[in-house]
């Protein structure tokens, strides 16, 4: 607060050295260096001259030899303070609470030229003020009285940072910094995501394997709860187009694979016994709804993608239209030329042949159940006389 | 609400049995192999125990049980109703041999009509309310359809 304290002072008790100070740093709006340090000149100039003129009005003898006595002092002091500048440490700042201050950013010019960045390297140690101004800013910090060297190093501070940054900066870096030096000033750390672990669990294997117990059952405790979900950074980069097309749903896929089966061995029992084997051995429970899906294909649960409706009925594709049709041929040697019976069959092997759905096995063992039957019911029908009696 | 409960819970249990861990006593692989040779599709692995085959593990109700058994009767004796029932429907065969008939067919097993078949959900078991497309009942039929899980159905609007 010592810096508030003695800034506060400044603006409100005395307004005329601290607005001069200010008009000088400032040196006008948008204005240059060279103008500002001549204006600065000016306003020291009128400064030291108004001091002289006030110490002049007094006692004439008193005045002239205080006059002179505060010039040498002035002198001396100035020396002082140039050792003190050239010394290392410029800054003996002694404040009695310890805050934090935000660093005074120099912002540094990007300069392309090398020329420029040799003229610019002994930049830091250039800003040097005026001896006028210093005499003035000792002045001010006398009259203010109480720590009159840090006042006066504070002043100084702010003078040289204000040289470094130029005149273009204006009032406002300066109001800022002055603002926020005392007051304390929440700093929001970056959380470093990437550093942060992304799995709760790290070891993913011996937990798969302490999860299964002789039981068999996966252990309620050891699952996880929440789905750990991969993180999109360490997957691996998937080229949708990098691969041949699958043919999934043009039904391309499964014909290749049936005609490209080569002829095995003569062992086929021992065969599937070990492609078996092999399939137990590496059985995992499905992934996701997917493997499901494809699982229960195989088994014969869904139905196979592209939908054949005539998946089961590959053999059928063999068998002619005639031998679903005419069915009559069936009806030779054993049902009677005339009579209901024939009327009968004949209505059957009609009905018969209209339907698409049934195999010709069905077809044929139909007409066969009837021949069964009338061959049971014969001598009832020949008392009937459904069936004529041959000759 | 029972009837619910018992569907969410027994569909839940059936698909903790279907997904069954890798590592298996060597009683269950030869019981495996005992079970199923000939079959390379059925790779289902028994989890915890024998028996999980039972047709009582996979529906969700006794009477479900019993009507999946009525249907194999229907399906087993289909062939003989259906040829019967042809001499009997019709105006052409004497009717001596039609009253033959009637008693060859009532003779047979009353559970292998189909009209004495008595459909249920397949999900929940329940004999009324159901949407016979899907052979479900009317309640889980629309539980599937608000998750969109009925291919072509869609909350009337208009």
């Amino acid at each position: 607060m010592t810096a508030l304290e003695v800034e506060k002072p400044l603006l409100e008790e005395r307004p005329q050295p601290s607005q001069m100070v200010q008009e000088v740093c400032a040196g006008g709006e948008g204005g240059k260096l060279k103008e500002g340090k001549l204006t600065s000149q000016k306003a020291v100039e009128r400064v030291i001259e108004e001091d002289q003129v006030a110490v002049k009005q007094s006692l004439p003898e008193e005045k002239l030899e205080t006059a002179k006595d505060k010039r040498a002092s002035a002198q001396k002091k100035l020396n002082d303070l140039l050792k003190s500048l050239a010394s290392a440490d410029p800054m003996p700042m002694e404040p009695p609470l310890k805050l934090s201050k935000p660093k005074a950013r120099q912002k540094k010019p990007i300069n392309l030229d090398i020329q420029d960045q040799d003229s610019e390297l002994p930049q830091p140690d250039e800003p040097v003020i005026e001896p006028e101004l210093l005499s003035a800013t000792r002045e001010v910090a006398e009259s203010l009285g109480g720590d009159v060297a840090a006042t006066e190093s504070e002043l100084l501070s702010t003078l040289r940072s204000h040289t470094v940054n130029g005149s273009n900066d204006g009032k406002s870096s300066i109001d800022w910094s002055d603002l926020f030096v005392g007051m304390k000033v929440e700093r929001t750390q970056s959380k470093p995501a990437e550093a942060l672990p992304r799995r709760r669990r790290h070891h993913q294997d011996p937990s798969a394997q302490r999860t299964i117990f002789g039981d068999g059952v996966p252990n309620k405790k050891s699952l996880p709860r929440t789905i750990t979900r991969p993180d999109p950074r360490t997957l691996a980069r998937v080229d949708i187009f990098g691969a041949e097309c699958l043919g999934i749903f043009t039904g391309e896929s499964s014909k290749v694979s049936k005609s490209a089966v080569p002829a095995s061995s003569s062992l086929v029992v021992w065969e599937a016994a070990r492609k078996r084997e092999l399939q137990q051995c590496v059985y995992h429970p499905p992934d996701n709804s997917f493997t499901e899906m494809i699982q229960w294909t195989k088994q014969g649960k869904l139905w196979v993608f592209p939908i054949d409706n005539e998946v089961g009925l590959e053999e059928e594709k063999s068998v002619g239209f005639h031998e679903h049709v005419f069915l009559g041929h069936h009806l030779d040697g054993w049902c009677p030329q005339r009579g209901p019976i024939r009327h009968f069959m004949e209505l059957v092997c009609t009905g018969l042949s209209k339907n698409p759905y049934m195999t010709v096995e069905r077809k044929r063992a139909h007409l066969e159940w009837y021949k069964n039957y009338f061959k049971e019911k014969e001598e009832l029908l020949k008392e009937l006389g459904a069936i004529e009696a041959t000759p | 609400m029972r009837v619910l409960r018992g569907w969410w819970r027994n569909s839940r249990s059936r698909r903790r049995a279907n997904m069954a861990a890798t590592t298996t006593t060597l009683l269950t692989r030869s019981f495996i192999n005992f079970l199923s040779i000939s079959s390379p599709l059925s790779l289902q692995v028994p989890l915890r125990s024998f028996h999980t085959s039972l047709t009582a593990c996979k529906y969700p109700n006794w009477k479900m049980i019993k009507e999946v058994k009525h249907r194999k009767i229907v399906k087993e004796f289909a062939f003989e109703r259906m040829n019967i029932n042809a001499l009997r429907k019709n105006k052409i065969i004497p009717p001596a041999i039609q009253e033959i008939a009637d008693k060859e067919i009532h003779a047979l097993p009353r559970k292998s009509s189909i009209s004495q078949l008595h459909k249920r959900c397949m999900l929940t078991s329940r004999p009324r309310g159901l949407v016979t497309r899907w052979r479900l009942s009317r309640i889980v039929w629309r539980h599937e359809a608000d998750y969109n899980k009925l291919s072509g159905v869609q909350r009337a609007m208009w």
